[in-house]
């Protein structure tokens, strides 16, 4: 790849000029919002390079870092902004494509505190947004997916730019057998499944940069909180290496009618709690009721698709879906918790919905495959294996230690004092870990992507010429090989590569070309005056 | 009424109103900072609906002025309130951090008072000499230095070369540190404590170094030195026994100061050394706007200003007799 082709005036000498253009006309000044350096290097560099480039177009920029608090604010909730730079992460729920085309895309979400950001609005994708919920046929599905990313790629109403890759780091000394995923990295679930001690130490030690908010996930709103409570809570699904559902507390899954209306799970036998009571069916509608009765943030959303839950046995439940809903299975049941109901139950009865929302939940008690044995905030947390869980995992234990900061776990790393970091490391960082023998660094590639959100709601970016014009100058190449020094791929759309089953291998691109942005605009009626600032159409 | 019993009066009524001018400003002050709770759920996209119930959850659906009265009344019965990421009451979470804190930052004040103090009288003592040109130049480097870097050159160079130190935290990992003794009362966390301490120290010593510098010349131009020295006494029993004794007084003030701060934790000591201290609680509580543990923290530390300011007050007039009170 040529990359001295992306930093060229090209763009400049493309436009013809015009005399006598009226003031009036001139496009008003644009502001991009980007983060702070502080908080993500790489969105603040990548805004500086992508206006340098507006600016060749006759577009008068300004950049403007702003703390994260606002620039949620009036990017998310308000969307109060010009255009503005934003990174999705990729995460095991959102290998299912619904995050990105429904949340993000739908025009019912562009509202207030909902993820449409642009506030993107065509009848035309909306359907098949629509659509691809209702198609319990994966194969049928994807199929209206790659056509709604058609439509996508047509209007874009963000740009997609890259993904960048999850590198993590690794020290080998003591364990073997790491299993990292797709939009997980090192904190998957299935690496503590699988890893292997070598050595003396049977413990893993996982190092983060933060600790977790609470024990009591009907609060938690954290990722981070979900990482260590799903290694104790179990779920009827979960997301398997490959990013596929894979039956986990459910033993079989029916599609009763074959419409995505009613789905029967039959649960595992034999499986008990922490506190030695048994996992019945009644726990899983129990849960599923819960969340809703008392609020809780996170599952809320999950289980809105369902009108009811029923007991078709003592471990057989039905659930009535409101209307067909595709990313039940790999959405709804591959994140909620089993909760057991004889300790919830009472908590609720004492002291209702806040009772429950206020337990602190110390004495934490799932069904997973490992149990709490201690946790001191900010300090550590230690979780003991469950020898007779069904698919007991290798390791004695995790000792989960919370770090100030990513510098600090990386040295705790290269030191040999924790085993696993949980947090993507910076170049300059990797190319010190690699003198170290012990450590190893892996590289997954992540479906998250940066990009930057256009707001169609106003001038100029309510005319699709302005914003192709914009996405086709983004030097892409030189922002992967410059800030990301090579860690990630080049984003066209809101399905990465590393996506396989969803990812369309003929959806369309846009790279860096200066002479077809400039043409879109010309063909829109744009004009540039004798300074080179471009004007609307008359 | 007596002159006494007025000034304590007066002093004391002032201080509350000082409490509740405070009180008012933070509970404001978080509010008009962008963003609310809400903000930190964009991570996991949580829809509109779980927003709501959120703000419903913690109240912040109600008009400000309700949400003021509450916070007032529920703070005259001691009550912050819950922790908004959390969820436990705010008075627990504290208690989780400023043990911590406490020790760091107890350990590193009264290591920069004693050296502040004995070096400020030296130096005072040995006025225009190189001696006192260079404990000065030493403090001043060390209060000037990011205390961060610092304390990255220490780890570097003490823990990361030498291997003298650990690299942070506050034991051993795996140690299963659950209560007091274990946690504090031992030579692990000894280990752990000496170079953050060291630097904490070096940082915070120019204080009531050059305090008790300026106010010991202030003290050695005084006749009574004079008439030790004419009394034919030792001159570092004068030094001691003399001059320093009386020349500590505006180091108390310093003391109340540094110490309503101490509580506060060293937000950058405690990143830099990996210490699960109350500083690091703070940055979190205003970052995820975490409003009730943010505001009952600087509660705190103010607390602890405004009270320790008015025993320096009080205490003055013990360790002084030439202050009276009207």
């Amino acid at each position: 790849m040529n990359v001295t082709k992306e930093s060229t005036t090209e763009g400049e000498s493309l436009i013809e000029t015009t005399a006598g253009l009226s003031d009036e006309t001139k496009v008003r000044e644009i502001e991009l919002y980007v983060t702070t350096p502080e908080y993500d290097p790489i969105r603040y560099e990548l805004g500086l390079m992508v206006s340098e480039e507006w600016k060749k177009l006759g577009f008068d920029v300004k950049v403007t870092p702003l703390e994260w608090n606002r620039l949620s604010e009036l990017g998310m909730q308000q969307k109060d902004f010009d255009a503005f730079t934003l990174a999705w992460a990729g995460r095991a729920e959102r290998i299912d494509p619904d995050h990105f085309v429904y949340s993000t895309l739908h025009s019912s979400q562009a509202v207030e505190g909902a993820y449409n950001i642009p506030g993107y609005n065509n009848p035309e994708f909306d359907k098949l947004a629509e659509l691809q919920r209702t198609l319990s046929d994966p194969d049928e599905r994807r199929e209206v997916i790659h056509q709604a990313e058609e439509i996508f790629l047509e209007d874009l109403p963000y740009a997609p730019i890259m993904h960048r890759d999850q590198v993590m780091a690794f020290n080998k000394t003591n364990f073997t057998n790491v299993k990292y995923m797709l939009g997980e990295g090192l904190n998957s679930f299935w690496t503590f499944m699988n890893l292997e001690p070598t050595g003396e130490r049977k413990e893993v030690r996982w190092g983060y940069p933060s600790d977790i908010d609470t024990l009591n996930p009907l609060v938690s709103t954290n990722t981070h909180d979900f990482q260590v409570t799903r290694l104790m809570y179990d779920r009827l699904v979960r997301i398997s290496e490959n990013g596929e559902p894979q039956n986990w507390a459910a033993e079989e899954i029916n599609d009763v009618n074959k419409d995505g209306m009613t789905y029967e799970v039959t649960i595992r036998q034999g499986m008990k709690f922490h506190d030695g009571e048994p996992v019945t069916a009644e726990d899983v509608k129990f849960s599923f009721d819960f969340v809703k009765e008392v609020q809780s943030p996170f599952f809320l959303g999950m289980v809105k698709p369902i009108d009811s839950v029923e007991l078709v046995d003592e471990y057989t439940v039905r659930f009535n879906l409101k209307e067909p809903y595709a990313p039940f299975i790999s959405n709804t049941l591959a994140q909620m918790y089993i909760f057991p109901e004889h300790y919830w139950q009472p908590i609720f009865d004492q002291g209702g919905a806040t009772a429950v929302l206020e337990h602190t939940n110390e004495d934490i008690i799932g069904s997973g495959p490992f149990k709490l044995d201690y946790w001191t905030r900010d300090q550590e947390m230690k979780m003991t294996r469950v020898d007779d869980y069904f698919s007991p995992a290798k390791v004695e234990s995790i000792l989960s230690i919370p770090y100030a900061n990513t510098q600090s776990m990386v040295a705790a790393i290269d030191k040999g004092e924790a085993d696993i970091g949980g947090w993507w490391i910076e170049p300059i960082q990797i190319d010190n870990l690699k003198k170290n023998e012990n450590i190893e660094i892996i590289n997954v590639p992540d479906p998250g992507f940066y990009h930057i959100n256009y707001n169609m709601r106003r001038e100029p970016f309510d005319d699709k010429a302005v914003r192709l014009a914009m996405s086709y100058v983004i030097p892409k190449q030189r922002i992967l090989d410059e800030i990301l020094e090579g860690y990630g791929t080049m984003a066209h759309s809101f399905i990465g590569p590393s996506n396989e089953f969803w990812y369309n291998e003929n959806v369309g691109s846009f790279n860096y070309d200066a002479e077809k942005a400039v043409g879109f605009l010309k063909e829109a009626g744009y004009q540039w005056d004798e300074n080179g600032k471009i004007h609307s159409p008359e | 009424m007596s002159g006494i019993s007025w000034f304590v009066g007066k002093r004391i009524l002032q201080s509350i109103v000082t409490l509740f001018v405070l009180l008012t400003l933070l509970f404001f002050m978080f509010r008009i900072l962008p963003g609310d709770p809400t903000t930190m759920f964009v991570d996991a996209a949580l829809p509109v609906e779980a927003q709501e119930a959120v703000l419903q959850q913690f109240g912040l659906d109600k008009p400000l002025s309700e949400q003021y009265w509450l916070y007032l009344k529920n703070f005259v019965q001691g009550d912050f309130g819950i922790s908004f990421t959390s969820r436990e009451p705010v008075v627990e979470v504290i208690g989780h951090y400023i043990l911590p804190t406490m020790m760091l930052m107890g350990f590193t004040i009264l290591v920069a008072l004693l050296i502040g103090v004995v070096f400020g009288a030296l130096a005072a003592w040995y006025r225009g000499t190189k001696f006192e040109a260079a404990i000065v130049s030493v403090a001043l480097f060390f209060k000037s230095a990011p205390i961060f870097w610092v304390g990255m050159v220490a780890l570097a160079l003490l823990s990361y070369t030498l291997n003298l130190f650990p690299t942070g935290g506050m034991y051993e990992p795996g140690k299963e540190s659950t209560g007091f003794f274990q946690t504090y009362m031992n030579l692990d966390f000894l280990h752990h404590l000496i170079l953050p301490v060291i630097v904490g120290s070096l940082y915070y010593i120019a204080n009531p170094l050059l305090i008790m510098r300026s106010s010991m010349i202030e003290v050695m131009e005084e006749d009574f030195i004079e008439m030790n020295r004419a009394k034919g006494l030792k001159e570092s029993t004068i030094m001691f026994r003399h001059a320093m004794r009386n020349a500590m007084l505006p180091v108390v003030t310093e003391i109340a100061l540094l110490i309503g701060f101490a509580i506060g934790g060293q937000v950058l000591l405690e990143v830099v050394f990996n210490w699960p201290g109350i500083g690091r609680l703070i940055v979190e509580a205003i970052q995820r706007n975490d409003y009730p543990v943010a505001q009952a923290t600087f509660f705190l530390m103010g607390f602890i200003v405004i009270v320790l300011n008015l025993f320096a007050d009080l205490l003055y007039g013990l360790l002084d007799p030439r202050v009276s009170y009207k």
